[in-house]
């Protein structure tokens, strides 16, 4: 109960950041958490669980926003229908739904940490342990991009059938759409981290994210392609390792080398 | 009279592509591919003296605002 | 840089050159002129390569073999020079396996093998009938073998081992010292970062992208002559591609960072990034797929036959040469780049 007060809390707080300096706000967390120094107001936990809510919060807020991102979801599958008009090979299926999984990845990404004005950022970087603030991100945008995922997944049947999808082992697809995920999720937010940080712009995450999610990108079309030709576990095993290889990676040098990003 | 010469350039550089490939083909394969060594030998030996052309560029510009200095 | 290890980069560069291109082959079979064998007498040449058909043509001899155990020896032979013969020899109507290999064996090059499809026609297939006419000998060890060793396609193109393989390496070791500097510019103990130690990153960093296009140019080129293609799909290829592109946005980062300080920074955070990248790519991967380098899919290092003792004599001392050289130019980059740091800061 008193970790979900104060992430409310410390919501509160960002949100009022947002709106106007309310000193009053800094107070009541000030008082409620009976501390003096503010980057030990809150848990790891706490500030990582407060900080996710924020970011859902702000996501639902911004209708027009997620519903661009949807309406790049839609805009996408449906151009590759047009060019395509019919799917035979789940190889050409796996491979088009992460292209496509990429792009609202990188869409997705661009809003991270352009949404926040400079002066929340440094509230929230002097109040919370930049290890939680990663993580809460990372973690958001990983669930986001898994969920877009999941959107482009029923418009890629919407539009093309189940015919490739016959012999699909539904478990493995689910799983490697997950990992999948988490994957471009961590190491896109991270990416975007450096360019927000550079302060070169939006087009800076596509640079430097591009490269970086190559070998993330070829093993999970490999292994979606083999999870929609129904291959057993086993045989789609090695994939499965290098992905949580790779999504280990990228969780451990943003939780390494993020509280250096921050530091003036 | 620009477009045909367009076309015309197309047309032979078109032909020579298409005999350079079994010239080409033909150059490197023989005596044992001996001639994909030189090759490559040659690109490492042209990509570094290009690489030490760049610096030695950087050496004379500063050697030059030394001098602008000076004066 | 000192003086004695400039000499000794020279000294192993040479060396290098020399015995890279002037070391002969070994011998080895080339190709016949045949494509279809049949009952009854059948005549075609023999090619080798690098053998000595001519001056040992008292102990040549040749064989058709069917398979391990049954071989059919060409009792006429007609030596043309020391790497043509024109042979004949009598096969009977039956055979035991449809599959044809060609040998040729002498006191000097011991036996050297043509192992290239040869369509066949009449012959009745009886399995696990053997009426070899003579010993088949396949004993290559007997012999010292000098010059690198042949091997089918290749063929002289294994010299490129010294100049491609050896770009990698260098690749390796200055992105390594750039990640080591990155490493130590970010943790200085007043949280404030090495300035020194990151300019020392870049420039190791920049050497280490030149190495990485020599090697995607020259392995390139090798490979158009030897898988066919200029880019094939082979996971070191792919990965080198790859590893390429992210240092190149490594420096893209830094042009589009103005201050200093924060590019410091940032472009260390993403060259330790980049390298464990790199080592995912090209060590983790390659292991994990399969690809036309040798020794992949589940071993990376060569093989004992890929790299025999005469391959290695040239090929350790050519990547110690060119890492040393790496190192020199590295060096000449950091110097040059901390004079021009220097003037502008005094200008």
């Amino acid at each position: 109960m008193d970790g979900i007060l104060n992430g409310v809390h410390a919501y509160k707080v960002t949100r009022s950041i947002k709106i106007g300096f309310d000193p009053h706000g800094i107070q009541r967390v000030m008082r409620n958490s009976m501390c003096t120094n503010p980057s030990r107001i809150f848990g790891p936990m706490q500030t990582f669980w407060a900080l996710f809510q924020k970011e859902l919060k702000l996501e639902l807020r911004q209708k027009h926003a997620l519903a661009g991102v949807l309406l790049y979801v839609l805009a996408t599958v449906f151009v590759c229908y047009l060019g395509f008009q019919q799917i035979d090979s789940a190889k050409t299926w796996g491979a088009l739904l992460w292209v496509t999984g990429v792009f609202t990845a990188f869409n997705a990404m661009q809003k991270s940490f352009a949404t926040e004005s400079s002066g929340t950022h440094l509230y929230m970087y002097s109040l919370a342990d930049p290890r939680a603030i990663i993580l809460s991100k990372a973690a958001y945008n990983a669930l986001f991009v898994a969920v877009l995922n999941l959107i482009s997944v029923f418009f890629f049947i919407l539009f093309f059938g189940t015919k490739p999808l016959a012999d699909m082992d539904i478990a493995q697809f689910l799983l490697g759409l997950l990992l999948g995920s988490t994957g471009l999720g961590l190491a896109l937010t991270f990416v975007a981290g450096i360019a927000f940080r550079s302060g070169a712009g939006v087009g800076l995450v596509a640079i430097l994210g591009f490269p970086v999610i190559i070998p993330l990108l070829i093993t999970i079309v490999r292994h979606t392609t083999l999870s929609l030709e129904g291959a057993s576990a086993l045989a789609n095993s090695l994939n499965l390792v290098v992905l949580i290889v790779l999504n280990a990676v990228s969780f451990a040098l943003s939780y390494l080398l993020f509280p250096y990003l921050w530091r003036e | 009279m620009r477009n045909r010469f367009y076309m015309t350039l197309a047309l032979v550089l078109g032909a020579l592509q298409a005999s350079a490939q079994d010239g080409m083909e033909e150059y490197f394969y023989q005596s044992g591919k001996i001639k994909v060594v030189i090759g490559v030998a040659f690109i490492v030996l042209a990509g570094l003296i290009i690489y030490l052309w760049r610096l030695d560029r950087r050496v004379s510009r500063m050697e030059q605002q030394q001098k602008g200095a000076k004066s | 840089m000192k003086n004695w290890l400039k000499i000794t980069c020279i000294g192993l560069l040479l060396y290098t050159a020399v015995f890279s291109l002037w070391h002969p082959m070994g011998p080895g079979g080339l190709a016949v002129s045949a494509t279809k064998m049949h009952p009854g007498r059948n005549e075609f040449e023999f090619k080798g390569y690098a053998t000595h058909f001519k001056e040992a043509e008292s102990s040549l001899q040749v064989f058709v073999s069917v398979d391990s155990s049954a071989a059919y020896c060409a009792d006429i032979l007609q030596v043309v020079d020391e790497s043509h013969v024109i042979v004949s020899v009598f096969l009977p109507d039956t055979i035991s396996s449809k599959r044809f290999g060609f040998a040729a064996n002498n006191d000097i090059d011991g036996t050297v093998i043509v192992d290239s499809p040869v369509g066949h026609d009449g012959f009745e297939f009886v399995p696990g009938t053997s009426n070899a006419l003579c010993q088949y000998r396949v004993n290559q060890e007997e012999f010292s073998r000098f010059g690198f060793p042949y091997q089918p396609i290749i063929i002289e193109s294994i010299r490129n081992l010294m100049w491609h393989v050896p770009m990698w390496f260098t690749m390796f070791v200055l992105m390594t010292i750039s990640f080591i500097f990155s490493i130590r510019a970010l943790g200085k103990e007043d949280g404030r970062v090495d300035l020194d130690h990151d300019t020392r990153a870049s420039a190791a960093a920049a050497v280490g992208v030149v190495f990485c296009v020599l090697g995607l140019v020259t392995g390139s080129l090798w490979a158009r002559f030897t898988w066919g293609d200029w880019w094939t799909n082979d996971p070191q290829l792919n990965g080198a591609m790859v590893v390429f592109m992210v240092y190149v946005a490594y420096f893209i980062l830094r042009n589009s960072t103005p201050d200093e300080e924060k590019r410091a920074r940032l472009s260390a955070i993403f060259n330790i990034f980049a390298f464990v990248l790199m080592v995912v790519l090209l060590m983790v991967m390659p292991r994990f797929t399969e690809g036309l380098h040798p020794g992949k899919s589940g071993n990376p290092a060569f093989s004992k036959y890929d790299l025999d003792s005469s391959l290695r004599s040239v090929f350790y001392p050519a990547c110690a040469g060119f890492i040393l050289l790496g190192y020199w130019i590295y060096r000449l980059n950091y110097r040059i780049q901390k004079l021009e740091q220097h003037d502008e800061t005094h200008a």
